[in-house]
This record gives C-alpha cells, sequence and structure tokens, in this order.
C-alpha cells in the first residue's frame, strides 16, 4: 500500500476539528444537564428537645443570664422543601451538622443536627467537607466562579474577602422577621465575627477565645504558695497582669513542684500555629489597633514592642524546644502535667474534663488572661481569633434563602447542646451555652467532668469571650499576620530584636496594604471600625 | 496536494489522544501562567483581571523574600551529594546475592513510597521536643550536655534547613540506591571478570570500571533530583512551615503562599516563570558539564 506523508495543513485541519468536537461536546454536554430536581416534603413537626434546666448542686456562681435551650417543638417549615449545598471544615467540625457515628448509633451528644433539620423543616442538606487548610481558596474559587455553595462555614478571619467582597447575603431581614436573640451573642462575635459595615451577615457556629489554663491543685499547695511568697512577695494566685504571668511561669519553671519525679516547668502558648495571637492578647491590652484610622499599622508602636518583649521573655519558661509545638502538644503540656500554667485556646478545659488524661479537669483552673495596667486601668482582652461562622451565599437563589436561615438559625438555636462536646472543636459564643442553663448539655457531652470543674471553665470562658478582641478581618489578612508571625519567631529565636521585629513588620504591612490599594483597604478598615465601635472595643 | 493515505491518517487518529492529553497537561497550564504572570489580579474580588505587562517581574527584582526562598532551595543542593554517596554504597553492598537480600531492599525502599507530607509528619514527631523519641534518647544518654547544649533543643527550630535536609536524605537515598542496583544489575560482568583476574581490587574495579560504566545512570538520576529539589513543599510545609521566620521558607512554598495563602497569584505565576527558567538553565548546565555517553 502507498504510504503519503500528512502535509501540515490537513494536519492542523484534523486536529482542530478534534479540539472543536471536544469543546463542542463538552458544552453541550453542560448544556443538557438535567436541571435540578427540587424535592417536595410535606410539613414535618420537629420531635421537640424543649427543657428548662436548673443545675444540680451547682455553688458557683456564673455571671450572665440563665437561659434554657429551645429548639421549638413545631416549627414553620421552608415555603418549599428544597435541597441546600452545604461546605463546612472537614473532620471533626463536621460533626455537629452529620455524625457518621450517629448512623451506627454511637453518635456525640447533641450532634448531627441537619437530619433532624430533614425531619423538622423539610430541608435537605447536602453537606461537603472541605479541607480547612485550604478553604479560603476553595470558597474563594467557589464564589468567583461556579457558585455550587449555598451556605458555608468558614473562618471569619475571611470577612474582609467574602463580606467585604459582597459574597454574603445580609441576614437582618431575617433575623428581625425570626426574632433572634443577637444580644445573646458576646458583642466580639457578634458585631465583629458575624457583622460588616453595621449589617448582619453571619450567625456563629464556633466561637474561640484564649483563656489561661492553671493547676488548680498545685497553686493551692500551702508550702508552694509560701514558698512563692517569699519569693516575690506577694500570693499566688491566677495572674492578673503579664507582670505576674511572668513571675508565676518562672518561680514553676525547671523543677518537680507536682512530685512525680520529673522537671516540670512554668507555662507553655502556641508559637508555631497562630503566633500572632499570643502576641494580640498582650497587645490588645494595651490598648494596641491593627491600624488606626489612616491605616498606620500596630498603632502605638511602642506598646507593640512592650507586647513583643513580654512574650519573649516566656520562652525561657516554657518547656525545652517549645517553640516548635503547634496547639495538641500545648493543650497536652497542661494535661499531662508538663507545664503549671497554659494560655491557649478553649480546649483544654474539655479536654482534661475528659477524665482520659493524666491531669483532670477537677485539677485544672480556667481563668481571664492577663493584661496591663494602661492609665490606672487594668485591661485584660483575650484574642478571639479563628472560630467560625455560617452565611448564605449570594449564589443563593432568592427563592432558598429563608429556608437557608431556617438552617442557620436551627444551628444556632440548638448550639448549646452542641458546642459543649469536646469532640468537634467548636466553642463557646453565647452566653446562654455557659450559663446554668447549659449545664445539662455540658454534663451529658462530658460525663467524666465533674460540676464543679464544668462551672469553673464555663466562668472562665464567659470572662474570656466577653473580653474578646478580634482578629484581622480585612482582605490580604493572611499576608498581614504571616509577616507579623515570622517577625515574632526571629524575635522569639533571639536573631532580631522585638522592636526590630515590629519595625519590620510595620514596614512590611504598610507595602502590603499598598500592594493590595491603600484607598481600598482604608474604605474597608474604616467599615470595620464600625463594628469595633458597636463592640465597644475601639479606644475613644 | 497529495492525498493522505488510509495508514497515515489511521496513524494520526491513533496519536491524536495522546497529543491532546499533551496539549492540556503541558501546553496549556505554561501557557496559562504565562498569561497569568502579566496580570493583575487577586483571587476572591470582584475586579477583573488587569494587564500589566512584565511589572510583576520588576516587583520580583527587588523581592528579597523571594531572593531568600532561592537561596534555601540552592542550599537544599547539599542533599544531592549525599543521597549519591548513601545510594552508591547501599547498591554496592546489596549488589550481591545473600539471604535476606529482598526484605533488606524492601525496607531500604519503604520511605520512597511514603508521601512527602507523611515523610513531613513523621520526622515532626521524632523530633519534637519533650514528647519525640529523639528527645528522649538525646536526654536518657545525655547527649544535650556532651554535644554542649545547655537544654534540649528543638532541630526544627534551631536548625531548620537542616532538618529538612536530614528528611530529605532519609526519603530520597532509596531512590539512587534503586537506580544504581538496577544500573548495576545491567551492567556487563565481562570487563569486571577481567579486571578480577588482572589482580584489580574492588575498590579498582568499582572506582575504574563499574562508575564509569554508570555514568549515564548516575547522570539521570542526579539530573532528576536536581529538578526535583526546586520542587521541595511538603517536607518544609509540615516540618517547618518555612520558619522559625523566613529561615527555611523554600522557593515553592513562598510560591504557594503568595498563590493560596495571599492569593496573589499572578504574582506567584510570575514567581514561578523565574524559577521555571533558574531550573532549565541549572539543567542545560549540568548537561553540558556532565557530557553524557549515548550511543
Amino acid at each position: 500500500m502507498e504510504e503519503k506523508k500528512v502535509n501540515r495543513r490537513d494536519y492542523l485541519k484534523y486536529t482542530g476539528a478534534a479540539i472543536g468536537g471536544l469543546v463542542v461536546g463538552g458544552a453541550l454536554g453542560y448544556l443538557l444537564k438535567p436541571a435540578e430536581v427540587v424535592e417536595k416534603t410535606a410539613t414535618v413537626t420537629a420531635p421537640g428537645v424543649e427543657r428548662t434546666v436548673t443545675a444540680p448542686g451547682a455553688t458557683v456562681t456564673v455571671p450572665g443570664a440563665v437561659s434554657t435551650v429551645t429548639v421549638p417543638k413545631t416549627v414553620t417549615a421552608a415555603p418549599k422543601a428544597v435541597t441546600l449545598s452545604l461546605a463546612c471544615d472537614a473532620g471533626h467540625n463536621y460533626i455537629p451538622w452529620f455524625d457518621p457515628e450517629e448512623a451506627k448509633g454511637g453518635g456525640h451528644y447533641g450532634q448531627n443536627q441537619a437530619p433532624k433539620i430533614e425531619k423538622a423543616l423539610g430541608i435537605t442538606i447536602s453537606g461537603e467537607e472541605v479541607d480547612p487548610g485550604t478553604e479560603f481558596s476553595i470558597y474563594m474559587a467557589d464564589l468567583t466562579g461556579p457558585g455550587k455553595y449555598e451556605i458555608i462555614v468558614y473562618f471569619p478571619t475571611y470577612n474582609g474577602d467574602i463580606m467585604g467582597g459582597g459574597w454574603a447575603v445580609p441576614l437582618d431581614p431575617y433575623i428581625e422577621k425570626y426574632g433572634v436573640n443577637m444580644n445573646d451573642i458576646a458583642p466580639v462575635y457578634r458585631y465583629l465575627y458575624c457583622s460588616w459595615g453595621g449589617k448582619y451577615y453571619a450567625l456563629p457556629y464556633d466561637g474561640d477565645f484564649h483563656a489561661l489554663y492553671y493547676r488548680k491543685d498545685i497553686f493551692s499547695k500551702p508550702d508552694i504558695r509560701t514558698k512563692f511568697k517569699d519569693k516575690y512577695g506577694y500570693e499566688l494566685a491566677p495572674p492578673k497582669t503579664y507582670k505576674e504571668y511572668i513571675d508565676i511561669a518562672e518561680f514553676f519553671n525547671g523543677w518537680d513542684w507536682d512530685g512525680d519525679g520529673e522537671i516540670e516547668y512554668g507555662t507553655v502558648e502556641d508559637f508555631k500555629d497562630l503566633t500572632w495571637g499570643i502576641f494580640f492578647d498582650r497587645f490588645a491590652s494595651l490598648g494596641g489597633l491593627w491600624f488606626d484610622e489612616n491605616m498606620n499599622p500596630l498603632v502605638p508602636n511602642d506598646a507593640a514592642v512592650k507586647a513583643l518583649e513580654d512574650l519573649v521573655k516566656i520562652v525561657d519558661f516554657m518547656p525545652p524546644g517549645a517553640l516548635d509545638f503547634g496547639a495538641l502538644e500545648v493543650f497536652d503540656c497542661m494535661t499531662k502535667g508538663i507545664t503549671a500554667m497554659t494560655l491557649t485556646w478553649p480546649d483544654v478545659g474539655p479536654r482534661a474534663g475528659s477524665g482520659e488524661f493524666p491531669v483532670k479537669g477537677d485539677q485544672v483552673g480556667t481563668a481571664l488572661v492577663p493584661g496591663y495596667v494602661v492609665g490606672g486601668t487594668l485591661k485584660r482582652m483575650s484574642w478571639t481569633g479563628v472560630g467560625r461562622i455560617m452565611i448564605i451565599t449570594t449564589h443563593c437563589p432568592e427563592e432558598k434563602r429563608e429556608a437557608a436561615f431556617q438552617v442557620l438559625k436551627w444551628m444556632y438555636d440548638t448550639s448549646p447542646m452542641w458546642v459543649p462536646s469536646g469532640l468537634n472543636g467548636e466553642d463557646p459564643f453565647a452566653y446562654r451555652q455557659t450559663s446554668l442553663g447549659a449545664l445539662p448539655h455540658w454534663q451529658a457531652a462530658n460525663p467524666g467532668w465533674s460540676i464543679e470543674g464544668i462551672l469553673d471553665y464555663l466562668k472562665g470562658a464567659e470572662e474570656n469571650y466577653s473580653h474578646g478582641y478580634p482578629d484581622l478581618y480585612l482582605p490580604g489578612a493572611a499576608q498581614y499576620e504571616d509577616v507579623l508571625s515570622r517577625y515574632i519567631m526571629l524575635a522569639a529565636t533571639k536573631q532580631i530584636t522585638p522592636s526590630d521585629a515590629i519595625s519590620r513588620t510595620v514596614s512590611e504591612w504598610k507595602t502590603v496594604t499598598k500592594d493590595l490599594g491603600f484607598d481600598k483597604q482604608k474604605k474597608l478598615w474604616a467599615e470595620m471600625i464600625v463594628s469595633y465601635k458597636q463592640a465597644g472595643i475601639w479606644p475613644e | 496536494m497529495r492525498k493522505i493515505s488510509y495508514l497515515t491518517k489511521s496513524r494520526l487518529i491513533l496519536i491524536l489522544p495522546a497529543l491532546i492529553t499533551l496539549i492540556l497537561i503541558i501546553f496549556f497550564p505554561l501557557v496559562y501562567n504565562i498569561y497569568l504572570s502579566v496580570l493583575r489580579w487577586r483571587i476572591g474580588t470582584k475586579e477583573n483581571p488587569q494587564f500589566i505587562g512584565i511589572e510583576n517581574f520588576i516587583t520580583i527584582i527587588s523581592d528579597l523574600r523571594f531572593y531568600n526562598s532561592l537561596s534555601k532551595s540552592f542550599y537544599l543542593l547539599i542533599e544531592i551529594p549525599i543521597e549519591f554517596a548513601f545510594g552508591l554504597g547501599l547498591a554496592f553492598l546489596l549488589q550481591e546475592e545473600f539471604r535476606g537480600k529482598r526484605l533488606i531492599s524492601s525496607i531500604i525502599l519503604l520511605p520512597l513510597a511514603l508521601s512527602d507530607a507523611v515523610v513531613g509528619l513523621v520526622w515532626g514527631l521524632v523530633l519534637v521536643p519533650t514528647y519525640g523519641p529523639f528527645d528522649f534518647i538525646m536526654r536518657s544518654l545525655d547527649l544535650w550536655k556532651i554535644l554542649g547544649f545547655t537544654k534540649p533543643i528543638s532541630p526544627a527550630i534551631v536548625y531548620p534547613m537542616e532538618t529538612i535536609i536530614l528528611a530529605d536524605i532519609w526519603q530520597w537515598t532509596p531512590f539512587f540506591f534503586l537506580t544504581f542496583l538496577a544500573g548495576l544489575a545491567a551492567l556487563p560482568v565481562e570487563p569486571i571478570e577481567a579486571a578480577r583476574v588482572d589482580g584489580a581490587s574492588s575498590f579498582q574495579i568499582a572506582r575504574h570500571i563499574t562508575i564509569p560504566m554508570l555514568k549515564n545512570v548516575i547522570g539521570v538520576t542526579i539530573l532528576i533530583r536536581l529538578m526535583d529539589v526546586f520542587k521541595s513543599f511538603g517536607i518544609p510545609y509540615i516540618l517547618t512551615k518555612g520558619g522559625p521566620g523566613f529561615a527555611s521558607e523554600v522557593v515553592s512554598l513562598y510560591i504557594f503562599n503568595q498563590a493560596l495563602q495571599f492569593l496573589n497569584l499572578t504574582y506567584a505565576a510570575a514567581l514561578t516563570l523565574i524559577v521555571i527558567v533558574i531550573v532549565t538553565m541549572l539543567v542545560m548546565a549540568f548537561v553540558r558539564i556532565y557530557k553524557f555517553e549515548f550511543r
């Protein structure tokens, strides 16, 4: 058979035809895909979990209104039975929506709300777990692209991009219509997590804060108390100022204070994962701001230097190599009896309360983070970074938004049941979650924890979130925080001075702001300031 | 114009899927990357991408963080001769048949089967102070004091780059071992036997016969690792996150941070192009200097 060579034109023709075929085929496939089926479901009456509780044997007074957890017995179903797409952090943070153990008959207390929502409201939730490490890019790619998610749960640090970017549906009309009591949410979450420019766009899902944990049993030992008073001239107690905190950390560092034959240490904080948070506990207590009205960073700068100097001081009183500890190792330091104190996430309380660690819940006290005396007044602020909120995206069709809000409200209403579990990582954000009314849920979710231990934790939790200071919720937050964290670590490893670290951070933040558009950032920050003022955090 | 034969048409149709795949997975991302590099656009904003020409590249010129990350990636290159030496030594040791050879070879190859992220986690758990076995051994044998440390340290904090290199060596030495072992198995035995008859020692045989005959295998293995070192991401990300400070922020990690943490995708695209050019130049220089011997 005679073989002829193909010429270039024919070759291109065939190749072009094949690629064209693929493109046309793909486009037709997309256009002809079946329309989304809207399921019809009859109105269902919820099973009802309505109860009012009096805490048995409570001996500690918990501030804040005592409230009850009420899931309405009869709920108004959504106008039409609908399916809503949800995206939430993968893993344990997803359990409040879907608990895989529930299907096996071993569900965790208060979790798995999505099937209950379906039963009660006729709203089917099609959930998707998203990797928390890359969720921002996943969400932004979806919001700016296909828009398949109608409800998303995300870290409020992305508020600048998501709320400020106009991707969230304002919730004020629904909040008013359904009578959601926003006053029950602590100001920092209510105004900084959930609102933007004076409007509500979200309901909280997870409230985070830093708390001071200390070894209650060790702090109460007479010989230790005497030894401490002899050395420092005042009574050993949970520190109220960072000066006291450093003293106590120094006192407990490098000796066997619990008599187990091992050397123990003063304190530990998480430098590895969210380094800027432990800096902001101090800086905010000194009256520091992320930016002033004119976008000058870390104002006042000398307070930032002082905060970093004090942060660096505690490195010497932490376990060796603790700069490499992530959150879990930090928690373990407390629950395994390695340090006398820690200043970290809310998780330590429930972990100790679980009874699964050498140090039990009753041995750990929870207190408000220390602070500084500024202008004659002791100011103590707890950084409330991370956390999670629920929003309805603008991709959610108008006719489904009310149903979506009902889902958000259901989760919010039932939160006192699912927040207490130490398994899901969700932390209190509303007063009724830390009031006496919620105690039975804490007991049910943490059977190994004594009432006194729980109440001590709830009191400490409420004090901390009531003194909450927000994370940065501006576009580019990750970049600002990355720069700050890296210079903090350079100072913590004594490669540069705290003063140098702050001046370099300030300089780089100005560049970041310029790159992101100074006027645009300033306008968005001005909108943030509205929320700061509403929360009572902005200096007068 | 000549007509195309049935055979030629058939061949064209057969190679077409491969060709389209090639275009889609190699050329399209590259062209799209070039396109992105001349834009200003951040993911998540409603603003349209804006054409800015070479502005991103001009910014790179004064980007000290990029130079720092590039220098960290170059620093990683020192692991290649170490992996080479260990890999070659192991290959020579396991060249001969003996009882248990397969089991030992399988164990040596295990780290190669792990993902970067797992290797990072494994080494992180091994080296983490207070809890990890490394610290336990150092304390038990009083090695911290013997080595002059007043108290235990975290290697990932004090020696971040060296810790990454250690984990890399653990993971990639088996790659050198595997290719060298395969190369040795493929060598003709006659020159070696002849040298042995002439009274050459094992070292002389290795130096003057075996290694020269492995030249191409060695060259290709080093070349692959040379390119791979600049892709190093998983281990630094898990072990040190580029820290403390910027001490171990290798170039892939910096590009990742720009693209997916700071959402500065177009700037990351420009950085990527620069790295592609640098790696290509390195590869070309290596090929020119090494003088592969192809028949």
